[in-house]
């Protein structure tokens, strides 16, 4: 199974779209939060933007108090909507608007998450900036098929040079703590140390493996089916449901790359 | 432009690669920071700082350290889950304000942004918790009176 650069983007499109529009919907529910009267107040926020640039203050201006926050979030939706549909003008007005989200939480609100939202619409971005340019649609793409393999590995590398993940014992305390509200069930899972090895193990083969995906699609989509596996997982232990549609956004850029690479019809 | 943006998204990919070591700390880059990602994710898994608090009455004497940030209930949404979001990044708040009191004076730590937000944070629960005005509080991050004690507020 492979797809064509344009159905590679398509599906980045609406799958970055569905995202966008989950994320926008469940900012919109906790909007007390950033009122002016809330924890995230405009009016105390907007002190520590003294030192900034000139421009980057004004649009931050602009964008960021809680009306305006709010308008900003409401426009997201019918945009995530357009983008779906195939107005590729709407990407970069999308990620101007994540990255607003993100200063208005002083940096990200939801970490990764974030992090992989700006890459799918960066590179969409970068797309949509030379639809006739094969160049462009293919750097796009390529942008955010590294982005995606370095997630995983440089994660993966990161806790492989612990020993305490080698060991299991670290996943074992992380779903075991308060941090994430996980579910007693999940906890119970990894609570003796051959099951926490084995788990620990398989995470991280599959992290450090993830460049693997590249050498064409027969591997990449194991990958991906493990990878949607990982991130349902995720969601379900520690509530990062977020993340699920973020990197499943990527995951079409990866399919169009490891057909390309297609290291396996060199050996073949 | 045919070469530009390549080479900028190029420049992306080597940014994210030297920032997996060392992070950016300038204002503006800490605000749009979700241009150049970090994918360290579970690096350390020990427990983040927790947000502790403790009341008293006008007049009266502080109570016990308790608790501010509760640990979510179990059943959560997997397409939408706003109230577990916010909980994440309200310990996030929390982390912040403990990196940025690192080295900082102690009379100047009520002037820091994230000081001020954890505080109306504190404050928010204090209110729907039923205290009314006049009850004094203090809020600690870390460990129950070992970790950093903030000055006494009054809501």
């Amino acid at each position: 199974m492979s797809l064509s650069l344009v159905d590679a983007l398509t599906w980045c499109a609406r799958l970055s779209a569905l995202s966008v529009a989950l994320q926008t919907l469940e900012l919109l529910q906790i909007r007390a939060a950033y009122a002016d009267q809330g924890v995230w107040s405009w009016p105390i926020l907007k002190e520590e933007h003294a030192a900034l640039p000139l421009p980057l203050r004004a649009l931050l201006g602009a964008l960021l108090p809680y009306r305006a926050f709010l308008a900003l979030l409401v426009v997201r939706l019918p945009l995530a909507g357009l983008l779906a549909m195939g107005f590729w003008w709407c990407a970069p007005l999308l990620l101007v608007s994540q990255l607003a989200i993100g200063a208005r939480f002083r940096g990200t609100f939801n970490g990764g998450s974030d992090y992989m939202t700006v890459v799918v619409l960066s590179g969409l971005s970068a797309a949509a900036g030379g639809l006739n340019q094969p160049l462009l649609l293919k750097a796009g793409l390529a942008y955010v098929t590294v982005q995606l393999v370095l997630s995983y590995f440089i994660a993966g590398c990161v806790k492989v040079s612990r020993s305490e993940w080698r060991r299991g014992e670290a996943l074992r305390r992380l779903l075991s703590s308060n941090r994430y509200g996980t579910p007693a069930w999940i906890s119970v899972l990894v609570a003796k140390p051959p099951a926490a090895r084995l788990a620990a193990g398989a995470l991280l083969a599959f992290e450090c493996g993830f460049p693997l995906a590249l050498v064409g699609p027969r591997m990449a989509l194991p990958f991906m089916a493990c990878g949607a596996l990982f991130h349902l997982g995720n969601a379900a232990a520690f509530g990062l449901n977020r993340f699920l549609f973020a990197w499943v956004a990527a995951y079409p850029a990866l399919l169009y790359f490891s057909a390309q690479l297609a290291i396996s019809s060199f050996i073949h | 432009m045919g070469l530009v943006v390549p080479l900028l998204l190029g420049l992306g990919v080597l940014l994210t690669l030297s920032l997996s070591r060392r992070p950016l700390r300038s204002k503006a880059w800490v605000l749009l920071r979700s241009l150049l990602p970090s994918w360290r994710f579970f690096e350390d898994v020990e427990p983040g700082p927790e947000l502790l608090c403790r009341v008293a009455l006008p007049g009266g004497e502080y109570g016990a350290w308790q608790g501010v940030l509760q640990a979510r209930a179990a059943s959560r949404g997997l397409v939408l889950n706003a109230a577990g979001n916010l909980q994440l990044a309200y310990q996030s708040l929390v982390e912040q304000l403990e990196s940025e009191l690192d080295g900082v004076e102690r009379g100047v730590a009520p002037t820091l942004v994230p000081y001020r937000l954890v505080q109306r944070l504190v404050e928010q629960r204090l209110r729907s918790s039923g205290n009314g005005v006049g009850t004094r509080y203090q809020f600690c991050i870390g460990d129950a009176g070992e970790g950093y004690v903030s000055e006494e507020h009054a809501l």
